[in-house]
């Protein structure tokens, strides 16, 4: 088989380039092979996943998903309940934050006033204290806001400042004001400029942050546990369902549980992936 | 795709308006004195039971609400029942026994021991077995806490690959049987022992202990260093490292388990994993013993049900007691005398029949003195209970007080013991007012039925959390160190020898004594 990329590539480099194929083609099957392995357990049965814990199921356990919306309810919370704690308290914090820290950094990048730089260096700062240095003054201003076990406790994560300030930040920095310019001769106001001329641009960076943004919230359990312990999501439910195992044998279902709660996030990654992949990087903005 | 998105986020953030504006989830009962608040940790016992005692409960008692929660963690009472009424307002907590620390939060539960359930005669001392309520008794006598679970713990055993073998009566045979199933089994990937990172020997190893230096000197000088000045602190009867540091029945328990604990003997894999696997595997039949305890069939009726049959085996009789004795010196003795002791205890022969005029007895041809006899009746009628880490408590500022005395007093009815024995197939230590209320054992399991007959015929041990040394409960000192010996003494290459472990455990203590002083404030 002729590989067009290694046309051109010298021999040394053919083997690095093939060696590295290799290594990561491994690295990417070893996360498969876990979601292959969770898909397995989650068909035998509690007793199989002990015993035989690599074997195929010998009579494939497809009750166990019937059951997930039945039995699966740590905290008297069920399934269909989880999954809409799930949705609302990953898609509300993340929309919402996304769009007040891209307002919050084009005010302060574009307009200029006193104090429009505190919002970069309170950035760096909040981005530097350790979260358990904060915890215990966050769960006291919590509890006493009566935001515990409360759907309202989405705000907290409206505050605008944080990495993704940085990036909206560099962004807006770097775009031309002529674009504004343009759009307030033809007599556009503030509100009319940021929404249709500056913030369209970001549009791609947005929907990346967002989706980071969201799926982070999805998979997070240690706020929601600590703050709403009465609200779980799915995985806080799993959480819950792992430490129930203490004492309720059905690990078929805990994987069961699994695999249904990893559904969204795998149909989010397979449509939005080149989003994902194309505009952000580790360590910055690509584009 | 995106005015989807679009939609779908204004549609989402609609729908949060709304239920922001619901706030709390849940409506939290009023803070009053007919509304009980009762936090349970729901064990291995499950809480089917208890939903039924408080449906139950409220139905007897219409002038109370109660608000029921179950939870897995249990770590509730520690959280919670120091911030006091400001933080939450549980009137009743049954979780495990809570700290010495915690007991000033406490309201003393004595007069519930007195109390009488209506339509019944006995109060509720004299219904819960004497040996275990002793175990609840705090320094200054009174009682802050009740037992409501757990159930008697040993060694554990699959009937069906235990016949044709002999129910060991002393370490010795134990360790023999040990050495039988392995050749016999090991063939079969079946190893005698199974556990769970280390866990679970301790309902052997304290009884050992207790076996070898005795009932009285295991509660009253080694549990509480030799005092009760844990409490009252004079600077002349200040605990004593001699005490820790004595090679006294720890050694000798250690002894029986370096025997036991070879690696070959034990399932692979017993050092690491969580009890339901290792639980799960002993069902399966991956090993013929396991150290366990009552609640174990109820703890795993979720899982895939195992045709093998289960029982408990009395815990073995230390062989080591024999240097603590004047006239059985063989092991082989031991094991005899075990026998007639067995033979008095469940009635097959009167006390008359093996005891002579002189004060001597008569075992077969043999006569013992009456303090051999007397050590070794003991030794064998103890069993370990983890009752006593299964707390029922009241904070003293609970809102509920009397209400929920009226609870816990109901809890010790026969109605409420009844429900608890047939959802669970577990018992308390009690005898029922009226003996047609006892539970009908018939349609138990082996292993349920012969945990019911423990919890009913035994002396029970187990940590005496109120009455022990403050080195101990606010010290940080334990039993043996907090030395990992089962994980060091099971290790396929480099297993550590029971002398090699002590000299750790004494060393141990040496050096953190003034530390352990210094955080019980006795120094």
């Amino acid at each position: 088989m002729k590989i067009k990329f290694l046309d051109r590539k010298s021999t040394a480099e053919k083997i690095l380039y093939s060696f590295m194929f290799v290594l990561f083609s491994l690295f990417a099957l070893s996360y498969l092979y876990i979601f292959f392995w969770g898909i397995v357990a989650s068909l035998k049965t509690h007793t199989e996943n002990v015993m035989k814990p690599f074997a195929f199921p010998e009579v494939p356990q497809w009750k166990n998903f019937k059951e997930v919306f039945t039995l699966f309810t740590p905290n008297d919370t069920t399934f269909l309940e989880m999954t809409f704690n799930s949705i609302f308290f990953s898609v509300v914090p993340a929309a919402g934050g996304i769009m007040f820290t891209a307002m919050l950094a084009y005010v302060t990048t574009k307009y200029k006033f006193w104090g429009s730089q505190i919002y970069y260096y309170l950035s760096f700062v909040v981005m530097l204290l350790p979260i358990y240095s904060s915890g215990g003054a966050m769960f006291k201003l919590i509890y006493n806001l009566g935001l515990m076990n409360n759907y309202l406790f989405v705000i907290t994560a409206f505050g605008g400042i944080g990495a993704s300030y940085m990036y909206f930040a560099a962004f807006f920095k770097n775009l031309s004001w002529s674009y504004a310019e343009a759009a307030f001769i033809d007599g556009a106001n503030d509100w009319q400029v940021f929404f249709r001329v500056m913030l369209p641009q970001s549009m791609t960076m947005l929907g990346a942050l967002f989706l980071l943004s969201w799926m982070g919230a999805w998979n997070s359990y240690d706020a929601q546990l600590l703050y709403l312990p009465e609200l779980p999501t799915l995985s806080v439910g799993i959480y819950l369902f792992d430490f129930d195992m203490k004492y309720y044998v059905r690990r078929d279902l805990l994987f069961a549980a699994c695999m249904v709660s990893s559904i969204p996030t795998l149909i989010v990654f397979i449509c939005f992936n080149n989003i994902m992949m194309n505009n952000v990087s580790l360590g910055g903005i690509k584009e | 795709m995106r005015k989807i998105i679009s939609l779908a986020l204004m549609g989402v953030m609609s729908l949060a308006t709304v239920f922001a504006s619901g706030c709390n989830k849940k409506n939290k009962t009023a803070d009053s004195a007919t509304d009980i608040e009762i936090t349970f940790w729901r064990s291995g016992m499950g809480d089917e039971f208890m939903n039924d005692i408080v449906a139950a409960f409220e139905a007897k008692y219409p002038e109370y609400n109660v608000d029921f929660n179950s939870e897995t963690t249990n770590t509730a009472i520690a959280d919670n029942i120091m911030n006091g009424a400001k933080y939450n307002t549980v009137d009743l907590y049954f979780e495990p026994i809570p700290s010495n620390s915690l007991y000033q939060y406490l309201e003393p539960l004595d007069d519930i021991l007195t109390m009488v359930n209506a339509g019944e005669s006995k109060k509720v001392s004299e219904k819960v077995s004497k040996s275990l309520l002793d175990n609840y008794k705090f320094y200054d006598g009174k009682y802050y806490t009740l037992p409501y679970g757990g159930g008697v713990c040993g060694i554990v055993y699959n009937e069906d690959l235990m016949e044709g073998y002999e129910i060991p009566k002393t370490t010795n045979e134990l360790r023999n049987l040990v050495f039988d199933l392995y050749t016999a089994y090991n063939k079969d990937n079946c190893k005698p022992f199974i556990y769970f990172s280390g866990g679970y020997w301790e309902y052997v190893y304290n009884i050992w202990q207790a076996q070898y230096d005795g009932l009285d000197y295991y509660y009253n000088t080694y549990s509480t260093l030799g005092q009760d000045v844990a409490v009252l602190g004079t600077e002349s009867e200040k605990p004593s490292l001699d005490v820790l540091t004595a090679k006294d029945g720890r050694y000798q328990a250690l002894k029986v388990l370096e025997t036991l604990l070879d690696s070959q003997y034990v399932v692979s894999g017993s050092n690491s994993a969580d009890h339901t696997t290792q639980q799960t595997k002993f069902l399966n039949g991956r090993a013929v013993m396991m150290c366990n305890g009552a609640w174990m069939n109820n703890e795993m009726k979720t899982a895939s049900s195992t045709s093998k049959n289960f029982s408990i085996m009395q815990t073995p009789v230390i062989s080591s007691i024999t240097d603590k004795l004047t006239d059985v010196k063989t092991d082989a003795m031991l094991s005899a005398v075990i026998e007639v002791v067995d033979n008095v205890t469940n009635g097959k022969i009167a006390i008359s029949d093996v005891k002579k005029a002189d004060g001597t007895y008569k075992i077969g041809e043999v006569a013992i003195c009456e303090s051999d006899w007397n050590r070794i009746f003991e030794a064998r009628n103890i069993i370990w209970e983890n009752y006593s880490q299964h707390a029922i408590c009241i904070p003293n500022y609970a809102s509920a007080k009397e209400g929920a005395k009226k609870f816990v007093a109901f809890y010790f009815s026969d109605e409420a013991q009844k429900i608890m024995n047939n959802k669970t197939h577990m018992s308390l230590p009690f005898t029922f007012d009226k003996t047609e209320n006892a539970p009908n054992v018939d349609s138990w399991s082996t292993f349920e039925k012969t945990m019911y007959e423990f919890s009913q015929k035994y002396t029970m041990v187990g940590y005496v959390e109120g009455r022990r040394s403050l080195v101990f409960t606010r010290g940080g000192a334990f039993d043996y160190a907090a030395v990992n010996f089962v994980s060091a003494m099971s290790q396929q290459s480099g297993a550590k020898s029971a002398d090699t472990v002590w000299s750790e455990i004494t060393k141990a203590f040496s050096d953190n004594w003034n530390t352990y002083l210094s955080n019980a404030g006795l120094k």
